[in-house]
């Protein structure tokens, strides 16, 4: 709490809650990040689409 | 994913390429948390008995004869569009050649290793490459003697120092 109320403390204990998922997202296993993976690519082209651009096509895989 | 690299592993049995290692962003997803990419990249080492052109067209012509579908500079492969990259200099053929064989679902994939993977990216220096450079000093496990060796190997270390340089300012 003295972090958050300190100031400068509050972005620190965003920067560390970001690199501790980061790292947790790092060491997921492979099968798992290619999932997150089609499901960023999803977003992005829902994304794409919401500001009438144009995406890459997500990965059609099984 | 599993048929890209089955259709792959399929053209090694057949004499028409020699190897093959995953690179860019499919291969950092191996070593660090999952960055947006939308092509599987594969380096290639071609038979040395033919031209880069005539292997690269028996590659696309197979493929075809397999049933996957051309697109522009892809073959899309179960869904997955794969970019065969001729292995364009030593950095990247020996990247190839001393590619590792990791896990992936009921398979085994040949993937460019991560200090490897780091030294084509600080080669080819584009944005995104450096991005990533930083994404793999924060997250990847790798061997800095190895990278170093590499990085020396190929003439890399300068533009290696910049970067450094500019990591720590």
């Amino acid at each position: 709490m003295s972090q958050i109320a300190g100031g400068t403390g509050f972005p620190q204990v965003i920067k560390e809650s970001i690199e501790e998922r980061r790292q947790k997202m790092a060491r997921l296993p492979v099968e798992e990040k290619f999932r997150i993976l089609l499901r960023m690519q999803r977003i992005a082209a829902e994304a794409a689409r919401a500001r009438g651009g144009t995406a890459r096509q997500p990965w059609q895989v099984d | 994913m599993e048929k890209a690299i089955a259709a792959i592993e399929d053209l090694v049995r057949e004499a028409i390429l020699d190897g093959y290692a995953v690179a860019g962003g499919m291969a950092a997803i191996f070593y660090v948390e999952p960055v947006l990419t939308y092509d599987l990249d594969v380096i290639v080492l071609l038979p040395t008995s033919t031209g880069v052109l005539v292997s690269l067209e028996r590659i696309y012509r197979r493929l075809k004869e397999m049933g996957h579908i051309p697109d522009a500079e892809h073959v899309v492969i179960g869904g997955i569009p794969v970019q065969f990259l001729p292995a364009y200099n030593p950095l990247v053929e020996e990247a190839a050649h001393r590619c590792q064989v990791l896990p992936f679902g009921n398979t085994t994939v040949r993937v460019v290793s991560a200090e490897h993977l780091l030294a084509i990216m600080v080669q080819t220096g584009r944005p995104k490459d450096l991005a990533r450079v930083e994404l793999f000093l924060a997250e990847a496990d790798f061997d800095r003697l190895k990278l170093m060796d590499i990085l020396s190997r190929h003439g890399l270390l300068e533009k290696w120092g910049k970067f450094s340089r500019k990591e720590d300012s």
